[in-house]
């Protein structure tokens, strides 16, 4: 039994959604639905974990207007069916591994029977930010429940804080205009891999497996250097820890990482996902593909 | 199957039984020490706006932070200690911190978006061994966040959460004081805005016992653009611009089938609430809501809705708390006695929190059955 990550839909930004982690949120969540043969209507439940976005809006959560852009119910509520809820987690890289277990929760109570995990990311631009140091990209995970001997299993996190040291992002005024500033130190690969490394740690402890009953690691950020460091934490070749292509994708990263590890293991296999942000918040997650 | 109601919300209790119940444990909160007025609030517009804003809203006053002398973070941490005093508990065996505000001032007013508040308040309060991460859904973040804990706390996954906001939003209204030339004007809600943080323990207790008994949530997307806060141009932290009819004419509109799909999946009936604490918005907006439900259910709950916006302003995701708080301090509130909290926020975020308080936590506020 476990929740099962249906189709994963990745998006980068071109040249009409490069400022707009909206549109392409929007985009990459039509066409994880599309590609799924889902209907918009069929989601209960909508969770952004998306952080860099148009005009750095605050309030509302993006995931409304998502909602609303990709007609998941967004009419009044009435009577003999149901709606959609749709919120915004911020958890950094890590925010699609959040994503999945509070997914995973309401799927296994069964108050919902789909959810979709939204996560984008974009330069504001207009004068918003400063040296925006990620790419444009988006990702889609469309969730729901099995029964089977599947989905996902177990997920561990380990802190390490470090009060934002590694990597921090923060708006405010420079020159007197509202800007996004970001500031990322010379030991983030090191530091990010020594978190995700206990988290693994942790996460194969509590399963009683060993990493050689791992059949593939999918890892996030996509960073060569935390690839590299990962690997030789591990004890493993570094081309067996898989990750995005695009190494500058921030919160979509996790769900670059998993789909491509996924597309290379038999059916039943087992995916090893680890994540590490900002924090230092590391998670780690077992996943079983169906068979 | 087609799910037969529009909230998203755990089967109750007996349709599918969790092993556990939510408890509240502790609440919270922190308040500026400074008072600022309604009067002296308007008195600093730029024009002569002919709003007499009191009258509109019922706030006379809401509390502020003096020159960031208080931030996001310094009333989420208070909040989180006082919470845990309450409790009596420590913060090492807190298995998550959800920070859930809508601002993440730190430092004044610098907003971060990464590492998460969440992580932050965790490391200063001590639950070293917590999963962090931040809940971004206006003001309905922190009962968002009860749900995500209520979920997780029944079903085993966790024991024990801290669901935590901390709100330095007053420099919107100092913004909107500004730009705001007449009553129509979209920037009139920032004057509402005042500055607290607020704190809920939860924790697992055994099936049949007081707490969460149900949790339910949607969001009617259609209104998702009627109030949008980014930072803008020159000026420090954000600005809101809201449509508030247009929300409250949907709230109102919604909110009634909404609380009907909950106390039927519970089997009880209106009246066997005995307090509800809406969002704070304005005093005469609850007023009239309550008007309007008492008149759709044909009855009412037992208390009059709860008001603390007459002193505190709307503190966004803060405000549930903030009256829990005032009416467990003013024994208002008994053991056993049924809260409703309900949810009304951007996005349009509409949300029902039904709860029972038990006696150990009613004594912690220096009142017993």
């Amino acid at each position: 039994m476990g929740t099962v990550i249906d189709r994963v839909a990745l998006a980068r930004g071109g040249w009409r959604n490069r400022h707009s982690a909206l549109q392409l949120a929007v985009r990459t969540a039509k066409d994880c639905l599309h590609r799924a043969g889902r209907d918009p209507h069929d989601v209960d439940l909508l969770v952004n974990a998306g952080i860099y976005r148009d005009r750095n809006i605050a309030e509302p959560a993006l995931a409304a207007m998502i909602q609303q852009d990709i007609g998941a119910n967004p009419e009044d509520p009435h009577a003999d069916t149901h709606g959609t809820f749709s919120f915004d987690i911020c958890n950094g890289t890590c925010g699609v591994l959040s994503a999945l277990q509070i997914v995973d929760g309401f799927l296994r109570s069964h108050a919902i029977d789909c959810a979709l995990i939204v996560a984008s990311d974009a330069d504001p631009g207009r004068g918003m930010s400063e040296h925006f140091p990620l790419s444009a990209a988006g990702a889609a995970l469309l969730c729901d429940w099995t029964d089977d001997d599947c989905g996902v299993e177990r997920i561990c996190w380990t802190n390490a804080s470090d009060e934002g040291e590694s990597f921090n992002a923060t708006v405010g005024l420079v020159d007197g205009h509202n800007v996004l500033r970001f500031a990322v130190s010379d030991t983030i690969d090191e530091r990010f891999a020594a978190a995700a490394i206990r988290a693994v740690d942790e996460c194969l402890r509590q399963s009683s497996l060993r990493l050689d009953e791992i059949d593939v690691i999918a890892a996030a950020p996509a960073r060569p250097r935390y690839r590299t460091e990962l690997a030789a934490r591990l004890g493993v070749p570094e081309e067996q820890i898989i990750v995005a292509e695009d190494e500058s994708a921030h919160t979509a990263s996790v769900a670059a990482a998993f789909d491509r590890a996924a597309s290379r293991i038999r059916p039943g296999g087992r995916v090893l996902l680890v994540a590490a942000g900002a924090g230092i918040t590391a998670g780690a997650a077992l996943y079983r593909l169906p068979h | 199957m087609t799910r037969r109601h529009w909230l998203v919300m755990d089967p109750a209790d007996g349709e599918r039984s969790a092993p556990f119940r939510t408890r509240l444990a502790g609440a919270g909160r922190h308040l500026p020490a400074t008072h600022l007025t309604t009067t002296e609030l308007m008195s600093t517009t730029r024009h002569r706006t002919h709003i007499d804003l009191e009258r509109l809203t019922g706030i006379h006053e809401r509390r502020v932070s003096m020159g960031g002398d208080e931030d996001s973070y310094s009333l989420a941490t208070s909040a989180a200690l006082d919470c845990l005093g309450k409790a009596e508990r420590t913060a090492a065996p807190i298995d998550v911190v959800i920070s859930c505000s809508i601002t993440k001032f730190r430092g004044g007013l610098t907003q971060w978006l990464e590492p998460s508040m969440s992580s932050f308040v965790a490391h200063a309060i001590g639950a070293t061994n917590a999963m962090t991460f931040d809940v971004s859904n206006a003001c309905a973040g922190m009962l968002t966040g009860v749900t995500v804990a209520n979920n997780w706390i029944r079903q085993g996954t966790v024991e024990r959460v801290l669901v935590v906001s901390g709100e330095y939003i007053s420099q919107l209204g100092q913004n909107a004081a500004r730009h705001i030339r007449n009553i129509m004007s979209k920037e009139l809600a920032s004057l509402t805005l005042g500055d607290a943080g607020a704190a809920l323990l939860l924790e697992r207790a055994m099936p049949g016992s007081g707490g969460i008994t149900l949790a339910g949530f949607t969001t009617v997307a259609d209104y998702s653009r009627l109030c949008l806060a980014y930072p803008k141009g020159d000026e420090p932290a954000a600005r809101m611009f809201t449509d508030a009819r247009g929300i409250h004419r949907a709230a109102m509109s919604n909110t009634p089938l909404l609380l009907h799909e909950v106390l039927e999946a519970v089997g009880i009936s209106i009246h066997d609430i005995d307090h509800v604490i809406t969002h704070q918005t304005s005093a005469r907006a609850i007023r009239k809501g309550m008007a309007k439900m008492a008149a759709a259910f044909g009855d009412a709950p037992r208390h009059d809705a709860v008001i603390t916006v007459d002193r505190y302003g709307n503190t966004a995701s803060t405000t549930h708390t903030v009256a829990l708080v005032e009416e467990l301090k003013a024994g208002h509130i008994r053991p056993g006695e049924t809260v409703a909290l309900i949810a009304l926020a951007s996005g349009l975020e509409i949300g029902i929190v039904l709860l029972t308080v038990d006696n150990e936590l009613v004594e912690r506020y220096g009142h017993s059955d």
